[in-house]
């Protein structure tokens, strides 16, 4: 009878001088994985302008209908984004959202984003709804390397428009990695 | 019939006809860029290149350009094409920028659709791309020439299917591109069709601009709105509804649905190709201008109180049936605009003949003359046209008569243009001819300003002449002297066994029934372009003082809109319903007409748009708009079409037909119809001509055309409507002729049309820079010697002093004594000084001051 | 909604106009710190009933075991019974068949009680946007905290309960019935 007793305290008492299991939730956050999916920004180029230039790739690719967008021609005095189109309306029903992220893969300016905000709780149901002006990063926000690099096949630099930064570096030493290779093989 | 071999295949083929036609037809895929069907084979693209083997001899061809002949092999899959195409790909996309996230034609692009199938995944090219500059032709239009891959399909369109001259191909080599010549406005009234030829987004519409994408639409079957052509269209909404894309948020649905995106064309061979005009395209903000009522209103104490539906039938059963007791059926009168489906004019006409019992009921502009009665009625005993569209293609003579093809009915000129291509011979006649006229018309002949009725009457005298058929009521005149009063001369070649006459209702009484009676005499056709979008389906339900249901003669013929307003003056007319028409901005004698309304006690307005009549009225009732409800039209010719409806009624209004089948359950306590079908079923079941047609109407089949190619796929499914059959008997006729009254004074203010000055156009914010508000037409000359220049502002002062503020422009082709004024008249109340013996066209002494 | 807070829109702090001291005093002379007392109280030992109806429920059953604790706020007392419970969590898709369950549950908890919506699922419908899903619980019972995510993580619902806290703290006055 004592043995059994002895043998699970034996076991209590080893984890009773272990470090503390529990994470202390507020005060102490996890860290999350660098690809972690949680609430979306949209970023800016340096200069200010927004990215976004409303394609509606990402309301298309969207599985659940999240994101309704609107888009509107610049002012060229005064342009919104680089090209010719802004987004007027960008909004994203976090009723829907279920941060699957094929948004950001879509995105052919880089301007979606994911962050490692998870804490989104609202208490009313209109507040679930986020505009264009909650997610648009502040101007000067250094931008957030999203992990596109690893699924694209071609390079974003055709693109006229925009030059996403940190990802063409990484690429372009992928490319090196691989080798030259013939144009239609 | 003769063989060839396609991949291995034996295939039957018919003389004559191109590789590529036989290919699609067997469901071979050939990619292409520059051959559209509709248009002249250009074979720029190298895209469809196929291995033909004949005769031993073995070699690429553009199947587009090539005619298959007996014996021939053809491969369209082998390596050696494949690789043609792939380095045709790569050689386009060498200039081409690669903006399909900020491009409007992305997702329904044909260079992206054929690159990610048979293209290149990676470019060898390693040089800057050229950058042209962007160009602004049109305020609806946009071009990059950037993007353009000159397939010349723009350019086959604008010359050869329009047949305008100032847009083309420039350049050489690395600096070659599309564009206008000139630094003007384009010259087409069809130049938005480049938007939908171009196979990818160089020439972008700006009426769409950035909006919304194609898997985002909702593309529902129209009927244009705006003329009575009936062109086909197919209108883009963002789908709506509780469970869609865009339209779901969390707590509810968007409202921002009842918006049209844009309208394209929609294939009918019968009405309108895959062509359709500028303003039928451009035009469709009006569904949200700020002019719409939104709310059924009852006038008390002299102002307009908001009001339910409850209400306001409650009022208007109750007046009208006061009215109809003490003063009797004939004290009430109503006139209707012609815009409306078919449905809700049979149900009009049925609240006002059968329920109300009154035959005053009109949609005709008061006019003197059409007291007389239906012109072509008189002559065919029925009001139709006899001649199709179709049959302006086939015809080798054409008589046009004083009719502004282009203001009023654009794509009529298209047919022309084209019946020209084919050989016809088309003759104008007209108080003026401009560049317009000028595209189709092999002859022009001008008459005076006041010679529209003898030149009718002359072109009557010569075919009973020539025919040996007496015309009572001519034999004193000689066709001499009509002709010398109407200025004319040698129309003896116009005029021609078979002819097909083309005119419309708003000319005079006379010049009507002589253009119909001379096309009976001489064993032609004529078509009768109706003014208002629905005016051939509005007489056939019987809104018409003299015809009633399916073409019937009146026995008691009721009062014409002239007669109408002559009795309100007297007191006569006691209630007055008016559905969806201005009198007081639309038609001519304003203040005539004005005194009238004033008399009227009782007035009910059905319309979607405030406007003049609405001040004075004691009841109105907010219409939704043609897009907004769904119903049968009947086009000119009489083509029976349906549209279906787009977007949600504004506001509280309701659809027109729903409002009468409301109005109809309280007089008689029938029961109101459940839906339009069931209305459209009761029309096929009583109206003569409409018996045995499908409901609703029109079918569709499919030409072979490939669908990865967006601008192909557009017109793959062609449409087809039924023609309701209406049958002539023709019977001799007399005319009475006096000279029309002439007016002395400086100027003579004729009336006339613009394309972009309708009802609609006026209520379209979008329109603005094309609309011709409180603008004036003068010949330079004119203008010279009153010390005007093109542009600037003037007074135009009446007989009794009146003064209008209007821009003058300088217009060569019209006489030097004309002003020429265009309807409606919402933004200068010119129409005041238009009286109602005017025929809507001339008038009184004017002079212009700065 | 930290970062949205940090632009200055936090949607907790929104509630209800400033009422007029006499009306504050004819309202709860007496037992204002026995209504301080009461929330107090109540928003330190919240008795979740756990409707666990998909996904969501395991990351419901990660937030109340020992990684990440939540018995350190007092409310880890999951109570199977309604009648015990006074905080329901759905977490997971509401299908229609279910609808009557998720009511009856909620009509049998005792008063006071609050409901967290957990997921996309049970806030919107999320992804099934289908004839066989409720398109949110709030069509059924009145949510007092969204908890966005597909699933959310534990940290999230934590996050939420801590808004709830908030929010029974923020209530103008303790209902006693």
């Amino acid at each position: 009878m004592i043995g059994p007793l002895i043998k699970g305290l034996t076991i209590t008492f080893k984890y009773i001088f272990k470090k503390k299991f529990t994470v202390q939730y507020p005060e102490e956050r996890r860290e999350l994985p660098p690809r972690a999916k949680w609430l979306h920004i949209l970023q800016r180029h340096e200069d200010g302008k927004e990215r976004c230039v409303a394609c509606m790739l990402c309301a298309s690719a969207c599985p659940t209908e999240a994101i309704y967008i609107v888009g509107e021609e610049n002012d060229l005095e005064n342009p919104i984004s680089h090209g010719e189109r802004y987004a007027k309306v960008w909004d994203l029903d976090l009723g829907r959202c279920m941060f699957c992220g094929y948004c950001v893969e879509a995105c052919p300016e880089e301007a979606l984003a994911m962050t490692d905000e998870y804490e989104l709780a609202v208490p009313t149901r209109k507040d679930l709804v986020l505009h264009k002006e909650d997610l648009l990063v502040e101007p000067g926000t250094p931008p957030v390397k999203t992990w596109l690099g690893f699924y694209r096949k071609e390079p974003i630099g055709a693109m006229p428009v925009t030059r996403p930064m940190e990802v063409h570096v990484e690429y372009e030493e992928y490319l090196k990695r691989r080798g030259p290779r013939e144009a239609h093989e | 019939m003769p063989k060839f071999t396609l991949n291995g295949r034996e295939v039957e083929f018919k003389q004559g006809e191109t590789i590529l036609q036989v290919a699609w037809r067997e469901g071979v895929r050939i990619p292409v860029f520059c051959y559209h069907p509709h248009l002249p084979v250009f074979a720029g693209c190298r895209m469809c290149l196929v291995e033909v083997e004949l005769r031993g001899r073995k070699g690429l061809l553009p199947s587009c350009a090539t005619q298959v002949s007996e014996g021939m092999v053809v491969n369209t899959e082998t390596e050696e094409v494949r690789k043609a195409r792939r380095d045709q790909i790569e050689f386009l996309l060498l200039n081409h920028p690669l903006e399909c996230p900020v491009c409007d034609a992305g997702g329904e692009c044909d260079l992206q659709n054929l690159t990610f199938i048979y293209g290149p995944s990676e470019s060898r090219y390693q040089f800057e791309k050229t950058e042209k500059e962007m160009v602004f032709a049109h305020p609806y239009l946009q071009l990059y020439p950037n993007r353009c891959i000159l397939c010349n399909r723009c350019v086959s369109f604008y010359q050869e299917i329009s047949a305008n001259d100032d847009w083309g191909l420039f350049g050489r080599g690395h600096d070659m591109r599309v564009g206008p010549y000139r630094d003007k406005i384009l010259e087409s009234e069809f130049s938005g069709n480049m938007i939908e030829v171009c196979p990818l987004g160089a020439i972008t519409g700006r009426d769409y601009r950035f909006k919304s994408r194609p898997w985002e639409h909702r593309v529902i079957n129209s009927i244009s709105p705006h003329d009575s052509i009936g062109v086909n269209v197919k209108v883009y909404a963002r789908i709506g509804g509780k469970y869609s894309r865009g339209a779901v948020v969390s707590g509810g649905t968007r409202t921002d649905n009842h918006e049209i995106l844009r309208v394209n064309m929609r294939p009918n061979y019968d009405v309108n190709d895959p062509w359709i005009d500028d303003r039928t395209r451009f035009i469709h903000s009006f569904v949200n201008s700020t002019d719409r009522i939104t709310q059924p209103l009852v006038k008390k104490e002299g102002e307009f109180k908001e009001s339910d539906w409850e209400e306001v039938y409650d009022t208007v059963v109750d007046k009208l049936k006061k009215i109809k007791d003490t003063y009797g059926a004939d004290a009430v009168a109503a006139l209707a605009g012609g815009r409306g489906s078919n449905e809700s004019a049979y149900l009009f006409s049925k609240f006002v003949k059968e329920i109300v019992g009154s035959r005053n009921i009109d949609i005709r502009p008061p006019r003197e003359d059409f007291t007389l009665g239906d012109p072509v009625f008189d002559v065919l005993d029925g009001s139709f046209s006899t001649a199709t569209l179709r049959d302006l293609a086939d015809a080798k003579n054409i008589v046009v008569f004083g009719t502004e093809i282009k203001e009023t009915h654009p794509v009529v000129g298209l047919k022309l243009v084209s019946a020209r291509k084919r050989g016809a011979r088309i003759h104008y006649f007209g108080k003026w001819a401009g560049k317009a006229e000028r595209r189709w018309a092999t002859r022009i002949y001008i008459y005076n300003i006041y010679g529209e009725e003898e030149a009718a009457l002359a072109i009557l005298k010569h075919a009973s002449e020539t025919h040996g058929v007496p015309i009572p009521g001519l034999e004193n005149l000689s066709l001499q002297d009509l002709l010398e009063k109407s200025g004319l001369s040698g129309i003896e070649e116009a005029i021609s066994e078979n002819t097909v006459f083309v005119f419309d209702d708003n000319l005079p009484y006379l010049v009507q029934k002589a253009l119909a009676r001379a096309s009976v005499i001489l064993n032609g056709k004529f078509l009768l372009l109706r003014n208002a979008p629905n005016g051939q389906g509005f007489i056939d339900m019987g809104v018409s003082p003299v015809i009633g249901k399916g073409g019937m003669r009146e026995a008691v013929p009721g009062k014409s809109t002239y007669e109408i307003f002559e009795a309100a003056k007297k007191g006569e007319i006691k209630a007055l319903l008016i559905y969806n028409v201005d009198p007081l901005t639309e038609f001519p004698a304003r203040d005539e007409i004005l005194d009238g309304v004033k008399n009227i006690d009782f007035i009910v307005v059905l319309d979607s748009f405030w406007n003049e009549i609405t001040g004075y009225a004691d009841v109105v009732i907010p219409l939704a708009l043609h897009y907004e409800e769904e119903g049968s039209y009947t086009n000119t010719e009489g083509r029976v079409q349906w549209a279906d409806r787009v977007i949600q009624p504004y506001g509280m209004s309701k659809e027109a037909w729903r409002v009468f089948s409301d109005l109809i359950e309280r007089c008689t306590g029938e029961k109101a119809y459940k839906s339009v079908v069931e209305v459209t079923e009761e029309i096929v079941k009583n109206i003569e001509p409409y018996r045995g047609i499908k409901v609703p109407p029109g079918e569709s089949f499919e030409e072979p055309y490939p669908d990865e190619i967006p601008s192909l796929k557009n017109i793959k499914v062609v449409y087809r409507y039924p023609l309701a059959r209406y049958i002539a008997s023709p019977k001799e006729v007399t005319f009475e002729y006096s000279s029309m009254e002439k007016r002395e004074g400086r100027y003579v203010l004729v009336q006339s049309h613009h394309l972009y000055k309708t009802v609609y156009t006026l209520r379209s914010e979008s329109a603005a820079p094309l609309i011709p508000y409180r603008v004036v037409e003068m010949h330079p000359d004119a203008l010279k010697s009153e010390g005007l220049k093109d542009g600037d502002s003037a007074v135009l002062i009446g007989p009794r002093n009146q003064e209008y503020e209007v821009v003058v422009r300088s217009n060569g082709s019209i006489p030097e004594n004309v002003i020429r004024v265009f309807a409606p008249y919402l933004d200068y109340g010119l129409n005041s000084l238009l009286d109602f013996k005017g025929f809507g066209r001339a008038s009184v002494a004017q002079t212009v001051r700065r | 909604m930290i970062r949205l807070e940090k632009k200055g829109r936090n949607p907790f702090i929104v509630y209800g106009e400033e009422k007029s001291i006499e009306e504050q005093l004819r309202r709860n002379i007496l037992l204002t710190t026995v209504d301080a007392m009461l929330k107090w109280s109540r928003r330190n030992s919240l008795w979740p009933l756990p409707l666990g109806l998909a996904c969501c429920a395991i990351e419901m059953m990660g937030a109340f075991f020992a990684r990440y604790d939540m018995a350190r706020f007092g409310f880890e007392v999951f109570r199977f019974s309604p009648r015990q419970a006074d905080l329901m969590i759905v977490a997971g898709t509401v299908t229609r068949k279910m609808a009557p369950i998720v009511k009856r549950l909620y009509d049998q908890m005792s008063e006071p009680k609050w409901v967290i919506a957990m997921g996309a699922c049970a806030m919107a419908g999320g992804p099934y946007n289908s004839y066989a899903v409720v398109q949110g619980v709030d069509n059924l019972i009145p949510v007092d905290v969204y908890v966005p995510g597909c699933p959310p993580r534990p940290e999230s619902l934590i996050y939420g309960i801590m808004k709830l806290r908030e929010k029974i703290k923020q209530e103008r006055e303790a209902k006693i019935l």
